[in-house]
């Protein structure tokens, strides 16, 4: 395979804020080739090294700039070029183009091996924010995947977890059910690890919006968390805010958050866990010790806007408590 | 609060990690200097942007 020549950018620092803004970079890590001329050939946004290597590999065996396959795709519509086109505007945040793209790909498409419906609904649940499409459009799109003869089972496990999150997002849990058990019955019984990962996620998320079993929810969490996890303080947050989140397991979330403070670093980190401790103090009607540990997290981490909100928050619940 | 930021700087760590393993990694000090080393080598020039938090 040809190789690049990759050059990376920080976006945030330096000539990396000018370089961002020409390129319009939406989302990190964003990846876009050039011709010697300078010229746009390809552009992407991804994060698996699975998908890294074949989007590059496929943007290296055609190295025909953006506007001459746009001209290409015109006379000439193939599913490759739409299947490129759709990826270059997903990668600009042009949701609804990229859906079109992606659409009239597959309706090209006759490889029985691919398929993009799993990219038509990335694009589609993207586009949600912007109001280009409807939650129902999503759940549409999710469905396609679900049902996709063609699609990768690994990828139907994402669209099935990816739904769930969006529908509690969007406070549809009416619509779970299926995904949920679509997921599972993809992933039972596999031995390898990710598929074990996604079992354990899906399980909790069926106990807590299904059987509502909070403890199994809380079996099936732990389950998930890495090797160590009740010794690293970053851990301890993760998880303490996910029972906070979910209102589950609260008294020993409270204690492995006041032992994550314990382990933590003075500073961001520290700031971070005592926020999680408040909001779980809060919830358990004690708000007094939230107003007192925010202002801790504000002397760990004073440039942050967010703990002095947070701070008048906690004292307006408390004077209404009073 | 939840960790989001950090959790986005490891996969991003892990993707750039992916991405050298696919190509020269450019060790010039500038956007123009990577344009001019790309073309003297013949190679397309692939940006990776990035942030770190």
């Amino acid at each position: 395979m040809e190789s690049v020549y990759l050059y990376q950018v920080d976006a945030e620092k330096g000539e990396g804020l000018d370089l961002a803004k020409e390129f319009k970079v939406k989302a990190y890590p964003s990846f876009v080739m050039l011709n010697g001329n300078g010229e746009t050939v390809d552009r992407w946004v991804g994060y698996s090294k699975e998908m890294h290597l074949e989007t590059l590999s496929s943007a290296l065996s055609d190295l025909a700039t953006i506007k001459q396959k746009i001209e290409r795709y015109n006379s000439k519509p193939s599913a490759k070029d739409a299947a490129i086109l759709g990826r270059y505007n997903s990668a600009l945040g042009e949701y609804k183009d990229a859906v079109g793209f992606y659409t009239a790909a597959q309706s090209l498409n006759d490889n029985p091996d691919t398929d993009y419906s799993y990219e038509i609904f990335n694009n589609t649940s993207y586009g949600v924010k912007g109001k280009h499409f409807t939650f129902d459009e999503v759940t549409a799109a999710a469905d396609n995947v679900l049902k996709s003869k063609a699609a990768n089972p690994k990828i139907k496990v994402i669209a099935a977890m990816r739904m769930t999150r969006m529908a509690k997002q969007q406070d549809r849990l009416d619509i779970v059910e299926p995904y949920i058990e679509a997921g599972l019955k993809l992933v039972a019984g596999s031995d390898d690890a990710e598929s074990k990962e996604a079992f354990n996620d899906l399980m909790v998320d069926k106990s807590l919006y299904m059987t509502h079993d909070n403890d199994a929810a809380v079996k099936y969490k732990k389950a998930n968390m890495a090797e160590g996890w009740t010794e690293d303080p970053g851990q301890l947050n993760e998880f303490a805010w996910w029972c906070f989140e979910n209102r589950v397991n609260l008294e020993e979330a409270e204690r492995l958050a006041r032992k994550g403070i314990e382990l933590a670093e003075p500073g961001k980190s520290k700031a971070m866990i005592l926020d999680t401790l408040a909001e779980i103090c809060s919830v358990l009607d004690n708000c007094s010790e939230s107003v007192e540990l925010t202002k801790m997290a504000i002397k760990e981490d004073p440039a942050n806007e967010f703990y002095k909100e947070q701070l008048k928050r906690f004292e307006e619940i408390l004077a209404s408590s009073e | 609060m939840k960790k989001s930021a950090m959790l986005l700087t490891l996969i991003l760590l892990a993707f750039s990690g992916a991405a050298r393993a696919a190509g020269d990694v450019g060790d010039v000090a500038s956007y123009s200097d990577a344009k001019a080393e790309a073309a003297k080598l013949g190679k397309p020039l692939l940006l990776d942007f990035y942030a770190t938090w």
